[in-house]
């Protein structure tokens, strides 16, 4: 009975009820593009960190996060990495071998970081291949080392010429090796273009004398969402007192928390935007109120008591909230679903200086559902609280003052 | 006349114009606080690090930067930075000479920039001395002290008074090395310094470099609120020969940054001003259609439409230029009590000061800001009033007078 007055109060008044639910219906279409805009360049951020160097996951021996040195190496037992591909959402698994030692050409020496890498999965990961601007990507059995661009030019030295690398090995060995070069790569981020050099895991482990070791596992997983499932998984199966298998919050912690401080930002900026937003609803609210002053006196005077009305209004509320917040949910899915599948690039000066850092210089939309559902509730809650400003003015209302003052 | 009604219609109902003026200064105080906001984060992490690494300007020898040969020093580079520190606008220049090596502990070696500071003008320029979290300002040892960063510290195993080597080559192009022993630990959030830098005393490095007493760099920290140009612009003349960088050169990453962030803040403020308008079309929507009765009064009484148009657009204009001051106020104020409070975020993000920001953020805003987002609303007001004007236009009077 209620419920059929209220929904027909509703559409009695057609104009004034569609622009009531345009309006929320609004709001919640520009607050879950706005957070959207906001958790996907998070994602992208995330995705992009990971692909440069990183992974979603690592696995080490454990210890060798806080140490990194070649004495906190592991086994390449063979069982794990098969064991790591089965896992479900493992797209690859990365073996690298990596230390620091003394890069040196001609009369220029600089200290680099030596990766020994398997080059077809090394590619999975950090797309390698495609960062080659002079020479060959290396393969499996080359005897051979690519060197990243900002150290080549610092070296002076080109395809074709040989490096010699100095440095300490597995338990102290000295590790010296003397390589041609097969290729040069350009990274993007000026730390890893300044210090990188590739030589193949075989190579590298004969040059660390750490045969048959690695430093790290990397892994490219198929949603990051999934990461902390796959630890688990992984965990499960290693001894933990032997390896440490971390997500790539612990990998990056600048990165979780750079994404933390921006998201302060981004909440005040909501903030901010709903505070707008209300201010708009609460003004539809009060003319919808003013505008109907006469009828709320004449039902009084005919006998409904005030709580019955106030329970009416407030079924009207509700059920408009509703449609409203359906509607504007409806509405943000398709904008959202075109976008989040052609980000907005932007172009020009700006574009090409974000570009050169590896950043790539685009909007990134979101479709995490608990975007959706936390900006609706949000929305549904505010338009429940500025829904009792109606409520107490039926409260004060005095029935024949009203009616008078509305002709 | 047609100003006098509106005027009066204004404040016939108070309650509505009061909702609209109330979503304008709303708009005007959101906009302003939110930018504010987003500001303060840019400028709190672009001071960081322009006041503790790469100062406002910095000077090499033009090839010095293509490879760091120590060959490439900046010649009379000591009385240069003499000078310039007499110039008006400088609050001070230090030298330093560059030198890129390796860094061992017995555990683990890593590449490092060996910087050879003069320690007088470094605490001046960077505050380099009030980064020191443990030990002492290359006090307390004599031979070879050497400051690291906590970062690097970790990653070598090292503590205080621990020996490390460096290793490099020196102006003859020979691999040398020499002990140096730690004296103190810098602590920032910068990855440079607490990752990649080793500071020591000038002299001890340009002895084993061997090229007499050569800086390869020179950094000038400029007064608040000085132009950098005009100083660059005067090193240019005086010294023609070397290379002049602002920090817009020299750390493209915080251009880029500044570039990104404010690319968002369009944006975000673009979605904000929707909902402004949204917010007073709606209003003013309702206000026009409940007034059908007087306003079809008004044209049966022989008001053509353009006057009403104009009412109407005049009504709005009132409530703007009621709203927009009282916005304008309260985000000044605002704003002027956090810039001298600080907002504190510390409650938000343990992290914060680990990354280079302070959890006390002190919203900022240019002047002109003010300006332009208080005409930015008074126009989106006048905008969102064309569409309740055109309805209002095109009500045909007798219908109008019957409906209630």
């Amino acid at each position: 009975m209620y419920l059929t007055l209220a929904w027909r109060n509703i559409w009695r008044n057609k104009r004034r009820s569609l622009i009531t639910i345009v309006s929320i219906a609004f709001a919640v279409l520009l607050a879950c593009v706005m957070r959207s805009l906001q958790l996907g360049s998070y994602n992208r951020m995330i995705e992009n960190a990971a692909r440069f160097y990183t992974g979603y996951i690592q696995v080490h021996k454990n210890g060798y996060w806080a140490d990194k040195t070649l004495e906190n190496s592991f086994v390449n037992d063979t069982g794990l990495l098969a064991m790591i591909d089965r896992i479900a959402g493992v797209e690859v698994a990365v073996p690298r071998l990596e230390s620091f030692a003394l890069a040196s050409y001609g009369t220029k020496t600089k200290g680099a970081l030596v990766l020994g890498v398997e080059p077809e999965r090394e590619d999975l990961l950090t797309r390698a291949r495609s960062k080659v601007v002079a020479g060959a990507y290396l393969q499996a059995h080359d005897k051979a080392v690519l060197v990243a661009a900002g150290l080549a030019n610092y070296l002076k030295l080109g395809v074709g010429d040989t490096l010699v690398l100095i440095g300490q090995g597995f338990h102290g060995a000295n590790a010296a090796g003397v390589y041609p070069v097969k290729g040069i790569l350009k990274f993007p981020v000026p730390t890893q273009n300044n210090q990188t050099v590739f030589l193949p895991l075989k190579e590298a482990q004969w040059f660390y004398a750490a045969d048959n070791r690695l430093t790290s596992i990397a892994l490219v997983v198929d949603k990051a969402k999934n990461v902390d499932r796959i630890v688990a998984g992984i965990s499960a199966n290693v001894d933990p007192a032997a390896l440490e298998v971390m997500g790539w919050r612990e990998l990056m912690p600048d990165l979780v928390q750079g994404i933390e401080i921006d998201n302060i930002s981004g909440k005040v900026m909501l903030g901010v935007l709903y505070a707008v937003i209300g201010f708009g609803m609460f003004g539809t609210f009060l003319m919808m109120t003013a505008e109907r002053m006469y009828e709320f006196g004449v039902m009084m005077s005919v006998g409904m008591t005030r709580l019955r009305m106030q329970f009416v209004i407030f079924l009207e509320m509700g059920l408009m909230a509703a449609l409203a917040v359906v509607a504007g949910i409806g509405l943000s899915l398709p904008v959202l679903v075109y976008y989040h599948h052609n980000p907005i690039y932007f172009t020009g000066d700006s574009a090409r200086a974000i570009e050169s850092f590896g950043i790539e210089a685009a909007y990134f939309f979101s479709l995490e559902p608990s975007l959706f559902y936390n900006q609706a509730w949000a929305i549904f809650f505010m338009a429940f609280i500025l829904g009792f400003y109606p409520l107490l003015v039926i409260q004060r209302l005095k029935p024949v003052q009203a009616m008078r003052d509305a002709l | 006349m047609l100003v006098k009604i509106a005027w009066k219609n204004v404040w016939r109902s108070r309650s509505r114009s009061l909702v609209v003026i109330g979503s304008i200064i709303v708009g005007v105080w959101a906009l302003l606080f939110g930018s504010g906001f987003m500001n303060g984060f840019l400028v709190s992490y672009m001071a960081n690090i322009i006041n503790h690494d790469i100062s406002n300007i910095q000077i090499h020898n033009p090839k010095f930067k293509q490879d760091f040969d120590v060959r490439y020093f900046i010649a009379n580079g000591k009385a240069k930075a003499a000078a310039v520190r007499q110039w008006p606008g400088v609050r001070g220049a230090t030298t330093r000479t560059i030198v890129s090596g390796m860094i061992s502990s017995p555990k683990k070696a890593a590449g490092v920039q060996i910087r050879g500071v003069d320690l007088k003008n470094e605490a001046l320029v960077t505050r380099l001395d009030s980064m020191v979290a443990e030990g002492t300002y290359f006090t307390g040892i004599k031979r070879n002290p050497i400051i690291i960063g906590s970062r690097m510290a970790e990653n070598l195993g090292v503590k205080l008074r621990s020996k490390v080597v460096l290793t490099f080559n020196d102006g003859h192009g020979n691999i040398t090395a020499g002990a140096f022993r730690i004296v103190g630990i810098v602590e920032s959030s910068s990855v440079a310094i607490s990752e990649t830098y080793a500071f020591v005393r000038q002299q001890d490095l340009t002895k084993l470099v061997a090229l007499g007493d050569i800086v390869h760099e020179i950094a000038i920290l400029t007064q608040p609120q000085t132009d950098e140009a005009a100083i660059i612009t005067r090193y240019r003349q005086t010294y023609n020969h070397d290379l002049v960088e602002s920090w817009r050169e020299l750390a493209p990453e915080l251009a880029v940054m500044n570039e990104m962030y404010g690319n968002m803040l369009y944006v975000l403020m673009g979605i904000i001003l929707t909902a402004l308008v949204f917010g007073i079309v709606n209003t003013m929507l309702m206000a026009v259609l409940e007034r059908f009765r007087e306003l079809g009064m008004l044209m049966a009484v022989g008001m053509n439409k353009a006057r009403v148009y104009l009412m109407i657009m005049i009504e709005t204009v009132f409530l703007g230029v009621a709203g927009a001051p009282i916005g304008l106020l309260a985000g000044w104020l605002t704003i002027y009590y956090f810039r001298m409070h600080g907002v504190d975020l510390s409650n938000y993000s343990e992290g914060l000061e680990a990354f280079g920001y302070s959890a006390l953020l002190y919203p900022y805003l240019d002047n002109q800001v003010y300006f332009i987002v208080t005409l930015g609303v008074v126009v989106t007001a006048l905008v969102s009033a064309l569409y309740p004007a055109w309805k209002a236009i095109k009500l045909k009077p007798v219908e109008a007078l019957h409906k209630l």
